[in-house]
């Protein structure tokens, strides 16, 4: 600066930018310590010190806050200062509640009684694993990017808001509030929007339904959850879908078997206006392109955008 | 090491890098203490203040780490500055695919608030971020950090004629952008 550059405002300038408050200092000795080496070995020990600094480094880069809202929540595992890194865990007790802010994704909430681990992602992925508990996510992150694994399957968030609720035995459940999650588990993907929820069943999730779904329904999907073979569950499923039920009936196209999917597909065309340029007996070959027509005929949003992600979109949190 | 520094502020780090090199944590909390406002400086220049916490712990738990692979004690600071850089750098790159940054930003008021008004950390952060790269880090390190030109030359590299071309052309232009925003230009 010169002199001539004017001194009120400079003054200004330092008075309002000079007192920025900063973050409350780490607990430093809260950082797993490394052991010190003798200088002979050094060179011996470099390798390992090596690898040590970069995988401490990948952790710290990687560091999730953990706040507790309740009670007193443990971290375990690889943890420091209040952060869980990669390999780390965090329990809640039966009073203790947690929860896990990530700058630019958005943040989890853990329930009492849970079990709840960071696990490497595959790329820009970050990946949480739910063993037992219930999780609420509120997530503004690109698609994909976060990801809950959970005994029966994989949550993919799609930019959402969600709970996530895993009990004894793979039972559980996913309920969508807000957004779009996408569930996998053994080849198999379900679209869950927003006012839908899935059933997490030991053998996989089941097909997801609507939170307003006539009573009705919602029984009978729930019988054919505990017995999908026996044909008087499926009558009742398919007696009582409504039109907007079409988002279940479309899940249950490659779970039944083909004289079954039949039935399934045939109601679906009674209920929905399915594209007349898609060969019928293509949809029952379970052609990708075939059932993407017929999802989109369904009006939750294009197939491909359930694949690819839908374009970030401002949450109200 | 390098020869003695005769700058006071590296000779003090010269120490303190020594013993947090032989895990002294207390000295290290030190060097936190004595350079977050350097990284917070550098990071602001960079990435939306909102961010700005978080990856001013990161920055810090790197070079906790990578302590080792410090060639010259006396070069911290620019050292740090470097890991801020990279870390502001990852940040970016991980956004661009959610927001953009400048969506990311605050915004600046806009209307005729009182002049004083426009001079609030905020709208002069904000102020800063929209000015030209070449600009914002050392007008950051002036007056987040509070360093002088020759100190800023020191931890950026740069020649003392240039961080004093980047401070005047950059107050100017600051100021130009703050009396638009409060209507005295």
């Amino acid at each position: 600066m010169r002199e001539e550059d004017d001194p009120v405002f400079i003054a200004r300038l330092e008075r309002s930018l000079g007192r920025l408050p900063l973050p409350p200092e780490p607990d430093w000795d809260a950082r797993p310590r490394r052991g010190h080496r003798p200088p002979v070995l050094v060179y011996a020990a470099a390798a390992a010190v090596l690898l040590v600094g970069l995988a401490g480094a990948l952790f710290a880069r990687d560091a999730w806050r953990v706040e507790p809202l309740a009670g007193s929540p443990s971290l375990l595992g690889v943890a420091f200062a209040g952060r869980v890194a990669l390999g780390g865990r965090i329990e809640t007790d039966a009073r203790s509640r947690a929860q896990l802010e990530v700058a630019g994704l958005g943040r989890v909430e853990l329930e009492p009684g849970s079990v709840l681990r960071r696990v490497r992602g595959r790329g820009a992925e970050r990946k949480l694993a739910l063993d037992v508990g219930t999780l609420h996510a509120f997530i503004s992150a690109p698609p994909r990017q976060f990801v809950v694994e959970t005994p029966v399957g994989v949550a993919i968030d799609l930019g959402c808001a969600y709970t996530l609720t895993v009990a004894g035995g793979g039972r559980g459940r996913l309920a969508v509030t807000a957004g779009r999650v996408t569930f996998t588990h053994g080849g198999l993907e379900s679209f869950v929007p927003a006012g839908a929820w899935c059933p997490l069943l030991p053998g996989g999730e089941g097909v997801p339904r609507r939170d307003y779904a006539s009573d009705a329904f919602l029984v009978a999907i729930e019988a054919l959850d505990s017995a999908p073979d026996e044909t008087a569950a499926l009558d009742h499923v398919l007696a009582t879908a409504e039109a907007s039920d079409a988002i279940t009936l479309w899940h249950l196209l490659p779970r039944v078997d083909a004289e079954r999917r039949t039935r399934v597909a045939v109601r679906i065309s009674e209920l929905i206006e399915v594209p007349a340029d898609v060969p019928f007996e293509r949809v029952l070959a379970l052609e990708p392109a075939a059932l993407d027509a017929w999802w989109d005929a369904i009006g939750m949003g294009p197939a491909a955008e359930w694949r690819a992600g839908t374009p970030k979109k401002a949450l109200p949190w | 090491m390098a020869n003695a520094p005769t700058d006071p502020v590296a000779a003090v780090d010269v120490s303190l890098v020594a013993a947090a090199r032989r895990g002294d944590r207390a000295a290290f909390g030190a060097l936190y203490r004595r350079h977050a406002r350097l990284v917070q400086a550098v990071l602001l220049a960079r990435v939306a203040p909102d961010s700005v916490d978080d990856l001013l712990h990161d920055v810090f738990l790197v070079a906790m780490d990578r302590l080792g692979s410090l060639r010259d004690d006396a070069a911290f600071a620019p050292w740090l500055a470097t890991i801020a850089r990279r870390r502001a750098a990852d940040w970016r790159r991980r956004r661009r695919d959610a927001v953009p940054l400048e969506e990311s930003m605050p915004e600046l008021a806009t209307g005729s608030g009182p002049s004083e008004e426009a001079y609030d950390a905020r709208v002069a952060i904000a102020a800063i971020q929209s000015l030209p790269e070449a600009y914002r880090e050392t007008l950051m390190l002036r007056f987040v950090a509070g360093l002088t030109g020759p100190e800023i030359a020191a931890r950026t590299g740069l020649s003392h004629g240039s961080v004093r071309v980047n401070l005047h052309r950059g107050v100017e232009m600051l100021r130009k952008k703050l009396g638009e925003v409060s209507g005295h230009a």
